[in-house]
């Protein structure tokens, strides 16, 4: 590969830069869970190793409670984004684009929009219309985003086969909800696969949104971590967010090997979990 | 009988206009939600943002009230227009620093990495990103606070004083804004770069183009669409991002997202908060396609010095 003889110094100069980089993209990320493990009173002063901070996870009813309407808030925005985004998806790839296109447009504005705006259009709208109960107004708002987040990772999948296996399925006589039940869905299984972590995930990490539309009960375990941060550090935050971070990273490396078992390679399947869609053909 | 006459029959047909209902049923579900739930609320702001404030109401709202342009000159007095300036002159920062970051990285993933290795590269890229949020910043709250380990270094390096922090500086609010944004700013780079075939960069080199000429005529114009995705993704996040600066820079972090959270939750002034997040869309709406517009031509840049030098 030595065409030109710069070219050993020029590697070491770019891996040097990436090693920095990857230090700096995970070093928060390793002080948390170093330091949730300290048993001392301060965060931030290190006392010794212990699980103090984690048996206190247990006594405190708000992370509890509040972890609870963060996962029912995700499991409702998971799935009406994938039975909406599915339609969407299949509408973008399938539809003629008199009708694709403008949805396609639709979609882009709701996840280009800022979160900021789209938080007081919300709050204000709830309140207009009387919405009152806070996990359905999380969900919502959610899953509005959480649906063009499936519908492009639908449209990517689909994009990548062509029609050729339902006018197949019709041709041998099948109705179009047969075909769908029978030949589409099975096809789309990845995708869903990989949009419904996406949408469950970004319900359940997002702050700003939930923090403008949540009421007093509703409160999300973002939400919560939020306004202990405000404060100050704590251990119990530092290690329910260290819990949180292990049980993310098991999801994501599960669905990782699946996407991996069923065709795609490893790097492709990554790619797709961090949201890449072009990753879909690739695979 | 009716079994034998096919499609005719009374049965099939009203079978096919049942299937054709659901398919349009089906078809319009969406418009109709995101009509509901996102045009009528977005609408509902603009039309609020141009009514008065009237004191003692909630959120400062009136129904029935006159249609007044006050709340867009109250966003664009002095002290609003300097926090939006600088909101933007952070956002427009931290953007050209994750491109300059962010692309050597993905590059030298993509062109210097072996394939086997490729998927321990990036999942390192990843991993932030599959990672809340908020234990990502408290991480960064940790390590610049005054006791911090970064915060160590400095001072060891007399670049801040003694037991002080960069913690709530301007710096502050820059790293964390650079840290949550660069893997999306990575990520569509790689995808693009991974798509531009390898031929494209060895026939460039095989006509004796230097690695730079490859590098400007041929890579960076092929992954153009790529690098627009992340700069106008980032971009536009950064600067609704409100708690990032508000976590890293405390007072000192205000950016328009502070100042349309503490209008609308703590100063209950709705008509001017929805003002100041209507403002914050045009701008960004017209700063996105004049970067776009900006960035085609610096895509196209190499094309036209080497027709002139030619």
């Amino acid at each position: 590969m030595n065409i030109f003889p710069r070219e050993g110094l020029k590697t070491t100069v770019f891996a040097t830069w990436f090693l920095l980089v990857a230090l700096f993209l995970l070093l928060p990320i390793v002080t948390v869970i170093v330091y949730s493990f300290n048993v001392g009173n301060y965060l931030v002063v290190w006392k010794g190793f212990g699980l103090r901070w984690y048996w206190r996870i247990l006594e405190n009813g708000n992370i509890a409670a509040t972890l609870a309407n963060s996962l029912i808030a995700a499991l409702a925005c998971m799935a009406i984004s994938l039975v909406l985004g599915g339609i969407c998806g299949i509408i973008l790839a399938r539809r003629s684009a008199l009708i694709a296109y403008p949805l396609s447009l639709l979609l882009l504005t709701v996840i280009a929009f800022p979160e900021i705006v789209k938080a007081v259009a919300y709050l204000v709208w709830y309140v207009k219309i009387d919405l009152g109960v806070g996990l359905i107004r999380i969900a919502i708002a959610h899953a509005l985003f959480g649906t063009a987040i499936v519908a492009f990772v639908v449209r990517a999948r689909l994009s990548g086969m062509d029609g050729k296996l339902e006018e197949a399925a019709a041709d041998l006589g099948a109705t179009p909800f047969v075909t769908f039940a029978t030949v589409t869905l099975p096809l789309l299984i990845p995708a869903f696969l990989v949009g419904g972590i996406l949408s469950f995930v970004i319900s359940f990490d997002d702050v700003i949104i939930s923090l403008f539309v949540s009421t007093a009960n509703s409160t999300t375990l973002p939400v919560y971590i939020l306004a202990s941060v405000r404060q100050g550090l704590k251990g119990d935050i530092a290690a329910i967010s260290t819990a949180m971070f292990v049980l993310m990273i098991l999801i994501f490396t599960l669905a990782g090997a699946y996407l991996s078992r069923s065709g795609a390679s490893r790097r492709a399947a990554m790619l797709m979990l961090a949201g890449q869609n072009d990753a879909h053909q690739a695979g | 009988m009716s079994i034998f006459l096919g499609a005719g029959t009374p049965a099939r047909a009203r079978r096919r206009w049942i299937d054709a209902g659901l398919v349009w049923g089906l078809v319009s579900l969406p418009f109709i939600v995101y009509l509901v739930f996102f045009a009528a609320p977005v609408t509902l702001i603009a039309v609020q943002s141009l009514t008065p404030y009237v004191a003692g109401q909630h959120g400062g709202v009136a129904d029935g009230a006159r249609l007044t342009l006050e709340n867009y000159t109250a966003v664009f007095s002095p002290t609003f227009r300097s926090v939006f300036a600088a909101s933007l002159a952070n956002a427009f920062a931290g953007t050209l620093l994750c491109l300059l970051i962010g692309y050597p990285v993905a590059y030298f993933i993509n062109t210097r990495v072996p394939d086997r290795l490729k998927p321990w590269c990036l999942v390192l890229i990843i991993i932030p990103f599959w990672t809340s949020y908020l234990l990502r910043m408290q991480g960064w709250r940790i390590l610049l606070g005054a006791n911090g380990e970064i915060s160590s270094i400095l001072q060891a390096l007399r670049i801040v004083e003694p037991g002080e922090g960069i913690l709530f500086t301007q710096s502050a609010v820059l790293v964390g804004l650079v840290y949550n944004f660069l893997p999306m700013m990575i990520l569509p780079i790689y995808v693009s770069i991974e798509r531009l075939s390898h031929d494209h960069r060895e026939a460039s080199r095989d006509l004796y183009a230097r690695p730079w000429q490859t590098f400007l005529t041929i890579t960076l114009p092929l992954t153009y669409p790529g690098i627009m995705a992340g700069v106008t993704m980032v971009f536009i996040m950064m600067t609704g991002d409100y708690v990032t600066p508000e976590l890293m820079g405390g007072a000192k972090g205000m950016m328009v997202g502070t100042l349309i959270y503490s209008q609308f939750l703590q100063g209950e002034n709705w008509p001017l908060a929805s003002a100041m997040a209507l403002a914050l869309v045009f701008a960004l709406v017209v700063l996105v396609l004049a970067m776009t517009g900006i960035g085609a031509l610096l895509r196209d840049m190499p094309k036209v010095i080497r027709r002139a030098t030619r």
